[in-house]
């Protein structure tokens, strides 16, 4: 037997030892000590909390004192050190790990909730019940490129097994019967809900917001919502203002009717959801009369919204997922800092490359990219390489979009190193 | 959202494999008491928590944590030399008691090379094979590299080989 064979004996072996679990009673005692003790330790916590403010507002007096004598003593004996601070702070190290002393990660620390949201929308089986023979199945989806990765269930639901996402969905009754999805069919549809119709708003100006949270109230709203107000019934096919807002919202009240229900068994993302759908509710119910108010109701559901499609964006299957790769805040990053940083790290001798595949590596800064690119936006159009960064974009757009793999991607891959070379050598 | 909410989603999510893990990474089945530390401890460091690491690998290296101290306390008054504390958390055949993982012969036999293997080798072992744990989360659980995990992984499997008296390496 060669290496390999006995190897994968031996994996098979460990794999096929039994799973052990909790007795039910156990369970249930377990559960309800942590729950009680999360409840007394929550309490404990607010009263330190407040324990520590009273403390803190004495204590700030005193620190705000300290600090501006260390500040003056400072600048007065050398001019120039806090600048060199400043530009240590910017400085992002070559394996895009550590920044400085200082906490400078961008990715924020994402809140539990989501964390265990994007894990329950990441970590499920598809229900096996309810499928359709390979042959009947290759009836519905001829034509597909992926269709060996997709699962045809009986009440319309066609799944990218790998992805769990949900690919289309056939209305076999007719189509003003959209078909209802069973078990976790459930969690594959509102997964590919927040990446797609969730993740679009209605903007009042007319146009709409794809992932990003939708502007706040300014001066520019208030006017233009104020004239509008005053022909709001008499202009119901009008492009934008509050009619676009009330459609979008029922749109996703009706996605969300589609999924609450068979979601009711998770019980953090149904909370979350039904959180969401009580900021729609809200806004419906405040209407144009409170539209100020409204319009905040409508923001913190998209918020929420963009905030869960932008957690799951970096879950794909590669083992080294974006959020390893940390940069500072956007505001202390320069655009050189950035193009440097991201050219040596395509360096063969890297030590970022040594840590992870090729692959891995281009995938996770390919999502950085378009992350932050953006930020630069000024800075960019004064270099006038408007054209260059806008071509590096839209090559990490093709990247992550491909999702890491495939012929594609490794064209991609390379175009991707030969850009970061361009630019960076131009600049 | 409470913290008991979020806890008590993560433990209807994961109590069963934190069980399991812990199960096969003391070889004893009476660890119900591990598993509530296990989930305390979760509730206390709740705020450290963070998106580099998913809840179930958070709650697999706070497991681990958890088993490797009770195995101190447990051997703390025969433990003489520092070195010792790699030996704790093996399970010897001569001394398989009675509340130990119940397996045939042969699993038994596997099991008992896995626990003589040395310690960051059984990690490994238990982490990716039996728990079937991907290259990553594992990285995560014992906060090494990627490119450890899988060095070590398979160096495991090569003296696990050796151990069952299978293919001497070259």
């Amino acid at each position: 037997m060669s290496n390999h064979d006995d190897f994968e004996q031996l994996e098979r072996e460990l794999r096929q030892f039994p799973k052990n679990e909790l007795r039910e009673k156990d369970f249930q005692e377990i559960h309800q000590n942590v729950v009680e003790f999360a409840n007394q330790y929550e309490k404990l916590e607010g009263k330190n909390r407040w324990m520590k403010r009273i403390v803190g507002g004495i204590g700030s007096i005193a620190a705000v004192l300290i600090f501006t004598f260390i500040t003056i003593s400072l600048v007065s004996e050398d001019g120039q050190t806090a600048k060199e601070h400043g530009q240590n702070e910017t400085r992002m190290d070559k394996s895009g790990e550590k920044q400085n002393n200082e906490d400078q990660t961008i990715e924020p620390s994402m809140d539990p909730r989501i964390a265990t949201i994007k894990e329950t929308l990441s970590d499920f089986e598809l229900p096996e019940k309810g499928r359709m023979n390979p042959e009947e199945a290759q009836e519905h989806i001829q034509g597909y490129t992926n269709a060996d990765d997709l699962i045809v269930y009986e009440n319309g639901f066609v799944i990218n097994e790998k992805k769990k996402r949900v690919t289309s969905v056939i209305h076999f009754d007719g189509p003003n019967q959209s078909p209802v999805p069973k078990g976790t069919q459930a969690l594959a549809f509102f997964k590919t809900l927040v990446g797609a119709d969730l993740s679009e708003h209605a903007v009042l100006n007319g146009s709409v917001s794809i992932g990003e949270d939708i502007p706040e109230i300014d001066d520019d709203i208030r006017r233009y919502m104020e004239d509008y107000a005053k022909t709001y019934n008499s202009n119901h096919n009008a492009v934008g203002g509050w009619h676009d807002i009330e459609s979008n919202m029922e749109r996703d009240l009706s996605l969300i009717e589609r999924v609450e229900k068979p979601l009711k068994n998770y019980k953090v993302l149904s909370d979350w959801l039904q959180e969401a759908k009580s900021h729609y509710l809200k806004a419906q119910e405040l209407g144009i009369e409170n539209w100020e108010a409204a319009y905040n109701e409508y923001r913190k559901a998209t918020h929420m919204f963009n905030d869960l499609a932008n957690a799951l964006q970096s879950n794909h299957k590669m083992e080294n997922p974006l959020i390893q790769y940390k940069v500072g805040r956007t505001d202390e990053i320069t655009l050189e800092s950035f193009v440097t940083t991201t050219a040596e790290n395509l360096q063969p001798d890297s030590e970022y490359l040594s840590n992870q595949s090729k692959e891995t590596a281009i995938f996770t800064l390919a999502h950085s990219t378009i992350r932050y690119i953006n930020n630069f936006h000024e800075d960019v159009q004064r270099l006038g390489m408007t054209e260059d960064f806008d071509e590096w974009r839209q090559i990490s757009e093709d990247i992550v979009r491909s999702g890491g793999k495939g012929e594609e991607f490794q064209e991609l891959m390379k175009k991707f190193e030969a850009k970061v070379k361009d630019i960076s050598a131009s600049m | 959202m409470s913290k008991s909410d979020i806890v008590s989603e993560w433990f209807h999510q994961y109590s069963h494999d934190v069980y399991d893990f812990l199960v096969y990474y003391t070889g004893n089945r009476d660890v119900e008491d591990l598993v509530q530390e296990v989930f305390i401890k979760a509730i206390k460091g709740l705020k450290t928590f963070k998106q580099q690491s998913s809840p179930k690998t958070w709650l697999f290296s706070i497991a681990r944590n958890v088993a490797i101290d009770d195995a101190r306390k447990r051997n703390r008054k025969k433990l003489v030399l520092t070195s010792e504390l790699d030996d704790m958390l093996k399970v010897d055949q001569d001394q398989m008691p009675e509340n130990l993982i119940d397996l045939n012969e042969k699993r038994k036999e596997l099991y008992i090379a896995i626990h003589s293997l040395k310690p960051n080798y059984r990690d490994a072992v238990v982490l990716r094979g039996l728990k079937e744990l991907s290259v990553a989360e594992t990285a995560a659980v014992l906060d090494w590299k990627e490119e450890k995990v899988r060095t070590t992984y398979y160096r495991a499997l090569k003296a696990l080989r050796k151990k069952r008296g299978g293919v001497e390496d070259e």
